[in-house]
Order: C-alpha cells, then sequence, then structure tokens
C-alpha cells in the first residue's frame, strides 16, 4: 500500500513537474514562429500585388500603380505588420502620344514597379517563409518532446 | 541511569549511517533538478530563437544574445554593435538547442526508469 502511495506521489511529482517544463518557453516558440509566418505571408501578399499590377497605368487616384512595401517591427509577440508604404520613388515615362493615357507632351507614366526587384524580394520573403516554417516544426517537436516526459 | 545513557548511546551510534544518508535525495536529488532546469532553458532558447528568425525581414533589428553565467542564462539582452544578423547562424544554433533537448529529455526520462525502479525494488 505504501508502495502504491509513493509511486502515485512520484507520478504526481513527475507530472507537475513536466507540466512546469514545458510551460514556459516551448509554447512561446510556437506563437512566435507563426507571427514571423504570418509577416512573410503579408509580405508575400503584398509584392504579388506589386508583380500583377506591374502594367496598371491608371488606379482609382489618377496615377499609375505606385509600389507596395510592408513595414515590419518587432515585439513581444514576435513580429507583426507595422503597416504598408506606397513608394515615392517617381514614375518612369515613355514616349506614346498614340495613348489615350498620355500628358499634353505625349508621355504615358508607368508604375514604379521594378519586376527584376520584385522577384528578389519575393525570393526573400519565400525563403524566410520557409525559415519561420522549419523554426515552427522544430519548436513542435520540442512540445511534443516535452509531453513524451508524461507518458 | 548509566544502563539507559549507554542504552541511548549505542543506539544513536547504531542508527548513524541511517540518518546520515540522505533517503530523500536518493529519488529527488540535483541530477532531476539540474535536467528539469535544462529542459526548461532549452525550451526558453527555442522561442529566443524563433523570435530572431521571424524578425528576419525586420529593418535594423538587432538579434537577441544570451549572456550565460556558470552555464545558467543570465540575460537575455538586444546584441549591440554593427554585425549583421545572420539567418543561416540561427538555424544552425537552433537545430543545436533542438539535439540538446531530446538528450536532456532522454536522461530525464532514463532518470525517471531508474526511480521506478528503486521504488518498485527492481521488479
Amino acid at each position: 500500500m505504501l508502495l502504491y502511495r509513493k509511486l502515485f506521489c512520484l507520478g504526481l511529482f513527475f507530472i507537475c513537474l513536466a507540466t512546469y517544463v514545458f510551460a514556459l518557453g516551448a509554447d512561446d516558440a510556437l506563437r512566435i514562429s507563426s507571427t514571423g509566418v504570418a509577416a512573410q505571408k503579408a509580405r508575400l501578399k503584398i509584392i504579388a500585388e506589386n508583380i500583377a499590377n506591374a502594367a496598371t497605368l491608371k488606379t482609382e487616384t489618377g496615377l499609375p500603380y505606385q509600389k507596395k512595401q510592408v513595414i515590419l517591427t518587432n515585439d513581444d509577440n514576435g513580429v507583426k505588420v507595422a503597416g504598408v508604404i506606397k513608394s515615392q520613388a517617381p514614375f518612369p515615362k515613355i514616349y506614346d502620344p498614340a495613348n489615350p493615357l498620355a500628358d499634353k507632351q505625349g508621355f504615358v507614366h508607368l508604375p514604379n514597379v521594378v519586376i527584376s526587384e520584385e522577384m528578389v524580394n519575393l525570393s526573400h520573403a519565400n525563403l524566410l517563409y520557409e525559415a519561420n516554417v522549419t523554426a515552427y516544426k522544430v519548436g513542435k517537436s520540442v512540445f511534443q518532446q516535452s509531453i513524451e516526459i508524461l507518458k | 541511569m548509566k544502563k539507559f545513557l549507554f542504552c541511548f548511546l549505542s543506539i544513536l551510534f547504531i542508527s548513524t549511517p541511517l540518518w546520515s544518508l540522505e533517503t530523500e535525495s536518493m529519488i529527488f536529488d540535483n541530477t532531476t533538478k539540474g535536467l528539469a532546469r535544462a529542459v526548461q532553458e532549452t525550451s526558453q532558447m527555442q522561442a529566443i530563437y524563433a523570435y530572431n528568425i521571424a524578425n528576419a525581414g525586420t529593418e535594423g533589428f538587432k538579434p537577441l544574445a544570451i549572456e550565460r553565467v556558470n552555464n545558467q542564462i543570465q540575460q537575455v539582452t538586444f546584441e549591440e554593435g554593427e554585425k549583421e544578423f545572420n539567418l543561416e547562424d540561427q538555424m544552425a544554433k537552433m537545430n543545436e538547442n533542438r539535439l540538446l533537448h531530446q538528450a536532456y529529455i532522454r536522461l530525464f526520462t532514463t532518470k525517471v526508469a531508474i526511480t521506478q525502479k528503486i521504488l518498485t525494488l527492481g521488479k
């Protein structure tokens, strides 16, 4: 009887210890990695929007499409999207007097999106997305192994 | 009176090895506490690496650096200086940390198995 009581106490002790161990840190890692994945996803979305609108000559404002950029900031939970800003880079122009969107001098203003730049940004965002997914997977395995203590 | 004193001293002498043996520490010794702390620390380290990786795309971000004293996490601060953020370095450190965590868990499980064996008298 005493042996069973001892075993019960020991089991309870290890369960408490294990709960304490994985209550600290492991779930934080998962939450932080998920914010990273979400941030990179937001970046990928904006890059896709930029590429899709690389030939949009007129928007609601009357101007050609302006390149958008995601601003990320770090906070206690990991990373967050602080905002999306529009590029103030000058619009390139081509001489095309026949175009109905041409100005008085016959120039057509093009969007300030540089496809090669966007492709580089896309590749970078994709790489960081993958890095965050890997970090999430590692965090998950750490969490799972901590749970193994309970078995 | 002399007889009583002699008996008392004899019992005390005979029982010395019994009470000097810290029977509690055989089960809840420093190994368990140390391993629990190590597992907890590696979990925290995982969170730190995840934080650094999540902020890899943040402009001007300085990664979190860990200060260790006597192999224990003392302070977590943002790195200073012109050192650039290195994603590969962080990934490698994270994997190293994962392996360490795995090893600690295995040791912890072994320790539990040993304690179980002690309690069940090897049955």
